[in-house]
Formats: C-alpha cells, structure tokens, sequence
C-alpha cells in the first residue's frame, strides 16, 4: 500500500551562534568529518539535520545543496521541510521581532522568490533583500540579510514551496549599533523566539506528509526484469494498491511466478477485475 | 478563510481589490508585480497548496474569452467561455483543475468590465446568427462559490440583461445564491448545476455542498424563474453506480420539472493525459485514477467498453425523466483526437 512520508527538517543557519540554540532545543549531535559542520538528530519521528553554511547568499546555497545531495543519496529527499534561520536587519523593527519571510530577492536580481504560504504562521511577514555586504542602509519596508536569497535559489531544485520557508529574527535597526552584534546576542535573540520557531516547525511538518508510491519490488526479486518490465510492475502494483486489489493471495502468486511477463499478467488481470467500491477503498 | 492576499501593483486602487480586501481585513497583504510570478512558479505542489490557499488579486490583460472544442454544442450556437477566476474552493479528486495549474491558490481578475466588452463586442459580431451566442463561465472555478466575495454574479447578470442576442451559462456546485434570488430571472442565463449521486459527492467532491443542498438550490432557482442546466459529468464508475445514479436521478425529479430544464449532460471521466499523470502523482493511492482506465491511451478515460456501458446505463435512466431533445452525451470515444482533447479541457471535471 501506499505510505505517507515522515519529512525529514533541514534547518540552515549561517553562523553557529545562530545554530546553538536550535542544537540545544533538538538535541542535535555534530557529525564527524563533513564539509560543512552537520548536526542531526530526531524530533519524534523526523530526522533533523541542521548546517553551518557560513556567511553570504553563495555560502548559504552551497550548504543547502550539499545537504540535499547528502540527504538524497541515503534516499531521505523527499517531501523534506527546508527552514533558514538567521538575523536581519530592518529600518524601524525592534531587536528580538520574528518576521517570516513572504518575498525574497538579491539586491542585483530583478525577481523575486515567494514562499508559498501554506503553513500557519501567527507573526509579522515581511520581504527581505539580500545584500552582498553587511550594511546599515535600510530599505523602508524590508528586511535585509546576506543569505537568503541563496539559500531560496538552491533548496527550491530539491523540495517544494511550500515546504522551503525562511524566518528572521530582526537583530539591527537605524537606532542600533552593528559593533554590539556579538555571538552571544544573537544567540539570545534566536533562543528568545525557540518557542514559535518549533510551533511553525510542527506546522510545516504537519503539511507536509506526501503519499509515497507503493513498494513491491522485493516480490519480483527473483525474476528477470528489464526496466520497462519494472516500470509496467511499478504502474500496475500502484493501480492494484489504490483500489484495493493486491491482497495476500495475490502477493504469494507473485512471489512463485516464473517469469516477469507471467507477473504483469497476473496483475492486469487483476486490474481489469477491480470494481471500486465508495466509502472504505480511499 | 484567506490569510494572504497578493496583490499586482495595477489593480491595489481597483474598487473591487479594495472591496474584497476589506472583506479580509485580517489577511497579510503582498504586492507583486505580475501574478504569474506566484501563481505560475515552478515547484508548487497542488495537494500541500489546497490545504491553506492564498488569494491572488489580478488584472487580466488579454485572451479573456476563448472559443469552445467544436464537439460542445449545449449552446448551438457559437460558443465562448471565460474565466473571471482560476482555481475554485472546493477540492474535486477529478477536477482537471489540479493537473492543469502549478498553484493552488485563488486567482481572481478584478477587471470584470473588461471581460465584459469582449462578451459584448463579441456578441455584437454574432448579432445576425440564428442561435444567440452562448458564454459559458464556470470550468476554471466555480462561478458561484465565490460570489458573495466577488460579485461576479451581479455584475454579470446585469451585462447580460443587456445582451440579447447573447445567454451566459454558469457551471456551478455551490448553493450562495443569493444574489440570484434577490433579482428578477435572468431569460437569457442559465444556471448549470454539476451532480453526482450522494455517494460520490461526499467522496470526490470534498468541500462542496451536498447532492441533496445542491437539489434544493435548484428548486429554489428555478421556483424563481431561473433556466436551469444539470450536468452528470464526470459519470463516475463504482461498484453501486446504477442504483446511485438511479436514486440520484429519482430524488432530483422528484422536486424539479423536468420539462423546464434546459438541458442534461452526462461525460465519462476523461482526462488529458498531461494532467493525468500530475493528477495520479498528487495522489497515488486513490483509486480514481485507477480504476477502470485504459491509461494507455493519449487521453485518460474508462476503457472504451466500460464508458459505453456506464454512460449508456445512465443515459438509459436520464430518459426516464428527460427528452432526447434534453439530454446531451459526451462519450471520450466518438470525437477525433483533437475534438477530445479540447472536450477534455472543458468538460471532465466539475
């Protein structure tokens, strides 16, 4: 049958002072020996990986796709939630205001990027820029930082809008001083929204589960099968799945045919059998 | 509810922008400059997006009307539909609407005066036609779900009161009504409903009202004067599907007279197999998009022998109630390959 996935959380932070906080909430663990420092973990039944990535829109595109293609290789890809956690400036916000990013884009780029807003976020949005040096000069009605538009660039090959979301907890304004930006602080200031960053973590999650196809492969194990013989078994095994056709009786079947061709055989027969029935098939 | 608006530069002082903002006063706003920037990106997914879809406020700049597939022919005459929104509230597992779109959200074109210059304009050109010109609203949204936030309704029955030669159908499931109750029939509007029996309605046509609402809304309609249309398409294939539809049929002409409906249509489940395939991956375990299909073919529909006895039952219990000159069928089998296509588009799905 057909299951739903349990998405995998990647977080991505440019700094570790910006990470610790995340690391301490989730009891991540640093992995030994990885190009960009790695933390993972659990959070119930979700694998979390959390990467350095660095400062700068490259840095943070970099990262992300290196844990992508990490992730993918040991078949965790699909259906994963991306989230970008980091400070930004902005014109008037106070220090400490969280703001979940509703439009990005580079300051030398003509698009923007919009984040599918599916998933429940009770907080301010706002657009942000990502400027290619750290600056003071704010735009009116935006935040600004140096990553995000990296980040956005790459994760976007490997999940979907909806899952790909970036929150900014405001660290600067005109009012402030950019030389009092130490580790510490902004470490706190992460640490002070912990509790609606892993609420909005739990909605992303919940939205996020996908149907992944059905998997009967093992049962054709012992036969020849050349790919287009797999493809058709793989088309025919989803019908029979979603109609509620490949029962016990028709497994064992499977698991004793000879030959690839007597297994689709088997299976169109079935197909062709099925009746749905409403209310107890879906 | 709504929770985020995007809204093109253009349109933020466009009166109707403003009202429906007003309407959500709450929602997060987001300028944009052109919508296809949110609602045509690459790497959405329809399923996720239907769990909390965004609103999309928009001009619609040109291709407002578009001729319909020559083998539509409930009109008779010439043929257009339009589309003042794309996407719809409710969540059909057949809707072709999720195989066509990479966005789930609410598209809605402001600019309702336009689409209303090319009906007249259009219509105009149709001035000496023996059959009036027929605009059909409704395939890529539903064309009253959303009235009471759009005023699509009122705005064009008004249109339309001045457009003799011209008769507007809109394809609906919704019973929000209203503002057709509070004004006189319309004589050259039809209201088409899309049915399905109970069971099938409660489970493919999440979120819409129910077959026995929807009856209702028609009785009252046409009670009102309204010309009524009733659309069985798709005709959906299960287990029980004789005795559904014919319990369906029999609870629907019980209470409405038949003799003043407009007209009946019955489809079979068909496909484009471009959105089959986006459709299937969106929901691999259903057993709509596997039971029954020969999904060999370039358009997804019923094996031929299956749609032909399924629509032949249910044309067979139609007649019971309704005359030839009535009932319209649209099998997936008789049409060529383009004429298909395009009855595809236009007519799987709500």
């Amino acid at each position: 049958m057909s299951s739903m996935a349990r998405p995998s959380l990647h977080l991505v932070t440019a700094l570790a002072c910006e990470a610790k906080p995340l690391i301490d909430c989730f009891g991540l663990r640093k992995q030994e020996q990885t190009d960009y420092p790695l933390f993972q973990g659990q959070l119930r039944d979700h694998k979390v990986s959390l990467v350095v990535s660095g400062l700068g829109a490259f840095n943070a595109g970099a990262a992300s796709a290196w844990l992508a293609g990490r992730e993918s290789a040991l078949g965790r890809s699909q259906s994963a939630v991306w989230l970008n956690i980091g400070v930004a400036g902005h014109a008037s916000l106070a220090p400490g205001e969280a703001l979940l990013v509703h439009a990005c884009r580079a300051a030398d780029e003509i698009r923007s990027y919009y984040p599918s807003m599916v998933a429940k976020w009770p907080g301010k949005t706002a657009a942000l820029y990502t400027l290619a040096m750290p600056s003071q000069d704010y735009p009116a009605d935006a935040m600004i930082d140096m990553e995000a538009s990296g980040y956005f660039t790459a994760v976007s090959r490997f999940s979907t809008a909806e899952l790909i979301q970036s929150i900014k907890i405001i660290s600067d304004n005109q009012r402030s001083n950019l030389e009092k930006l130490s580790p510490t602080v902004i470490s706190d200031l992460i640490q002070s929204r912990i509790t609606e960053l892993c609420s909005f973590i739990d909605n992303l999650l919940a939205i996020a589960r996908l149907p992944q196809p059905a998997d009967y492969l093992h049962l054709i194990s012992h036969l020849h099968a050349s790919v287009s013989h797999r493809a058709q078994y793989a088309r025919l095994i989803e019908h029979l799945s979603a109609t509620g056709g490949l029962d016990e009786q028709l497994q064992q079947a499977l698991g004793q045919a000879n030959t690839i061709a007597e297994v689709l055989a088997m299976l169109r027969e079935r197909r062709d059998q099925q009746v749905p029935v409403l209310n107890g098939v879906d | 509810m709504v929770d985020t608006i995007y809204i093109e530069q253009q349109v933020r002082e466009h009166p109707r922008a403003l009202a429906v903002m007003q309407r959500f006063k709450h929602a997060r706003v987001i300028e944009i400059e052109r919508y296809s920037e949110v609602f045509n990106s690459h790497g959405q997914n329809f399923r996720l997006q239907k769990q909390n879809p965004s609103l999309i406020l928009a001009h619609k700049s040109n291709a407002r009307l578009h001729s319909t597939p020559a083998q539509y022919e409930t009109g008779g005459g010439a043929n257009y539909y339009f589309s003042h929104m794309l996407n719809c509230l409710y969540d059909c597992r057949y809707c072709f609407l999720q195989g066509m779109f990479q966005s789930a959200n609410y598209l809605l074109f402001v600019n309702f005066e336009d689409f209303v210059a090319d009906i007249a304009s259009t219509a105009e050109q149709h001035g000496h036609d023996a059959r009036p010109a027929w605009f059909f609203s409704g395939y890529d949204c539903d064309s009253l779900a959303y009235d009471p936030v759009t005023g699509f309704a009122e705005h064009f029955l008004a249109a339309f009161e001045q457009l003799p030669n011209a008769v507007l159908e809109l394809r609906t499931k919704s019973t929000q009504i209203r503002s057709l109750l509070a004004r006189p029939a319309t004589p050259n509007v039809v209201v088409a409903y899309s049915l399905s029996p109970p069971a099938v309605a409660s489970e493919l046509e999440v979120g819409a009202p129910g077959f026995e609402k929807r009856v209702d809304a028609i009785v009252r309609l046409q009670q009102h004067g309204w010309r009524i249309g009733l659309r069985f398409d798709p005709v959906i294939w299960h287990a029980d599907y004789q005795q559904d539809y014919a319990g369906a049929l029999a609870y629907l002409f019980e209470r409405v007279d038949a003799a003043q409906i407009d007209s009946v249509t019955l489809g079979g489940f068909r496909l484009p197999r471009d959105y089959y395939k986006k459709m299937q991956k969106l929901y691999p375990e259903h057993w709509l998009f596997a039971a029954g299909l020969n999904s060999e073919a370039s358009q997804i529909a019923y094996r031929q022998t299956l749609e032909q006895e399924v629509l032949g039952a249910v044309e067979t219990l139609t007649r019971q109630y309704i005359s030839q000159q009535q009932l319209y069928v649209y099998p997936s089998y008789e049409a060529g390959p383009a004429q298909q296509q395009g009855v595809a588009e236009l007519e799987t799905m709500r």
